[in-house]
């Protein structure tokens, strides 16, 4: 480890961010949680930095990370590694709203979290069966049948309704 | 519709992107992230330290005059879980180098509000304070280290860490500021960090004492160097620039001698802790391994440095924790293996893992914590135990 490998992971995170906010906010829909959850993913990078800098894909590595990171803040491991020991003080959530977009979060979040995440990489992040595969390390085919679970989830949820039509 | 123009067209909504301004701090992720790199190397020492008093010598991979003959292997571990009171779990982190005191701390065990830090006297539950809530909604306290006397040190987590130290049930902040409070010996003194951003290590002489900044090689270059841990006779192990490094009790220092290990790849050694005269560290290497570099016994070799002689010495392969599904915590060096029994709970809900957190000096106790991972849905479960061997 030296000036070089820290520049390395500089040079890195910082062309990343964006990237790896936007995701973790499509994930969870919240601005804090994400940052929250970039913030612990690029800590996880940098322990193991020196071991991962090599490997042929970075960002893949590092987008397996976030968004298992966003699986382990559902289950909420007494093992995991947090910078904070509890949930930061966070403003009161907003009242209840009919709007759209706060029905459909609300909806999201009562389905199994793999499932959430399934749903938003492949329809939000616009992901291959195969690269969701990969980034939850599972089988195309758990892949789709997550996908067909949380859809008929989200409608049984939300009734069958589109677009518009909330 | 298929489901493919269904999904689509029902999550569209939601596509946006995040309005506010990120509050990421990429300097703390990387002191946060260093200090990561020494805390789960910390486990896996603490089983080597273990394993190596049983040792013989092991692969010498520097000659040494008259060696120091190691402690007898103890033949066989029990298990317990120490008693919790009150809390539903918690884990220890911190043994004694007399086996008598443990701390621990309810962090992470799903508790509201701040953690509770315990300390084990003989397998008695004697302190069960509320850590100091500094902020609101925050509080958890990570203990690191405890002695002779039942002083323990620890640093709170609410992300401007500050030092503290634990000794009758009454917590008392370690002078200086924001810092970590890393080690405590049975005299009392305390190592760690001190500093509002760049942290240099430091020392304080009591619980009571200023910090004194230890001394500093010309080429220390600000951030990544920390104070680890501090032996009975006041040696001082900690890393500069990430390389590990060395304060003796006569007032020298410097780094330690090279890695004598053939081969052009290049090799890291991240220092943990001070015991019976030995630094014990981790071995790894962010270079692949060419055909023409011998191999290592794993991937992860744990090497210890004799202080004495200013040797090396191969200390075996690295245990981390057994893997969840697992009923055996077992260590192994160089062909020694020594299983500790898994504590079993009585009706686990999901994968149960184990880990070794530390051990006295006479490696007859050991302690560490016993999880139930959970399942989806389920809370997991943390129990601290002593296997005493």
């Amino acid at each position: 480890m030296n000036d070089e490998t820290d520049a390395g992971y500089l040079e890195y995170v910082s062309g990343r961010i964006p990237a790896l906010r936007r995701l973790a906010y499509l994930l969870g829909g919240d601005e804090h949680q994400a940052d929250d959850l970039v913030q612990e993913t690029i800590t996880k990078l940098y322990a193991k930095w020196p071991r991962i800098a090599k490997v042929e894909n970075v960002d893949a590595y590092v987008h397996t990370m976030l968004v298992r990171a966003f699986l382990d803040e559902k289950r909420r491991g007494w093992w995991r590694v947090s910078l904070r020991g509890a949930p930061p003080e966070r403003p009161a959530p907003a009242p209840p709203s009919s709007d759209e977009k706060t029905v459909l979060r609300a909806a999201l979040k009562r389905i199994p979290a793999r499932q959430q995440a399934v749903l938003v990489l492949r329809f939000l992040c616009d992901r291959s069966v195969a690269d969701v595969a990969q980034l939850l390390g599972c089988s195309e085919g758990t892949v789709k049948s997550q996908t067909s679970h949380g859809l008929n989830a989200l409608r049984r949820i939300l009734g069958d309704r589109v677009g518009g039509a909330l | 519709m298929n489901d493919e123009e269904y999904g689509h067209r029902l999550l569209q909504p939601l596509r946006q992107e995040p309005a506010g301004p990120p509050a990421i701090d990429v300097a703390r992720a990387m002191r946060e992230g260093h200090r990561r790199r020494s805390r789960r190397w910390w486990a896996a020492s603490s089983a080597v330290a273990l394993l190596a008093t049983g040792l013989t010598g092991g692969l010498l991979v520097a000659d040494r005059d008259e060696p120091r003959p190691d402690r007898i292997l103890p033949a066989g571990c029990t298990v317990a879980a120490l008693p919790t009171g009150s809390h539903k779990g918690a884990h220890a982190s911190g043994i004694d180098a007399t086996g008598a005191w443990i701390v621990g701390s309810t962090d992470f065990v799903g508790e509201p509000g701040p953690s509770s830090i315990l300390v084990w006297h003989n397998g008695a539950l004697v302190t069960d304070v509320k850590a100091p809530n500094r902020r609101k909604g925050t509080g958890g306290m990570r203990m690191a280290d405890i002695n002779a006397s039942g002083v323990a040190v620890g640093t709170n987590n609410d992300g401007w860490s500050e030092p503290y130290v634990v000794e009758g049930g009454r917590f008392r902040k370690l002078a200086g500021g924001a810092g970590d409070a890393n080690a405590i010996n049975d005299a009392g003194v305390i190592v760690g960090t001190v500093g509002p951003s760049e942290r240099p290590p430091v020392r304080w002489a009591s619980s009571d004492a200023e910090p004194e900044p230890l001394p500093l090689p010309d080429d220390y270059r600000g951030s990544f160097s920390t104070a680890i841990d501090i032996a009975a006779d006041g040696t001082i192990v900690g890393t500069i620039n990430l390389r590990p490094y060395l304060w003796w009790p006569d007032g020298t220092h410097g780094y330690l001698e090279p890695l004598p290990i053939p081969g052009r790849r290049k090799y890291e050694f991240e220092p943990s802790a001070i015991r019976n005269g030995w630094v014990y560290g981790k071995v790894w290497s962010s270079e692949s391994r060419r055909e023409s570099d011998p191999p290592l016994p794993g991937d992860s070799t744990a090497f210890r440095y004799e202080l004495r002689t200013r040797t090396w010495q191969v200390a075996g392969a690295v245990l981390k924790s057994s893997p969840p599904g697992t009923t055996e915590t077992t260590t192994y060096a160089n062909g020694t293996v020594l299983s500790l029994p898994s504590y079993q709970f009585p009706a686990p809900v999901g994968p149960v893992q184990s880990m070794v957190r530390s051990i006295s000096d006479d490696a007859r106790t050991v302690t560490g914590t016993t999880a139930d991972t959970g399942r989806e849905g389920v809370m997991p479960q943390a129990m601290p135990v002593i296997w005493r061997c």
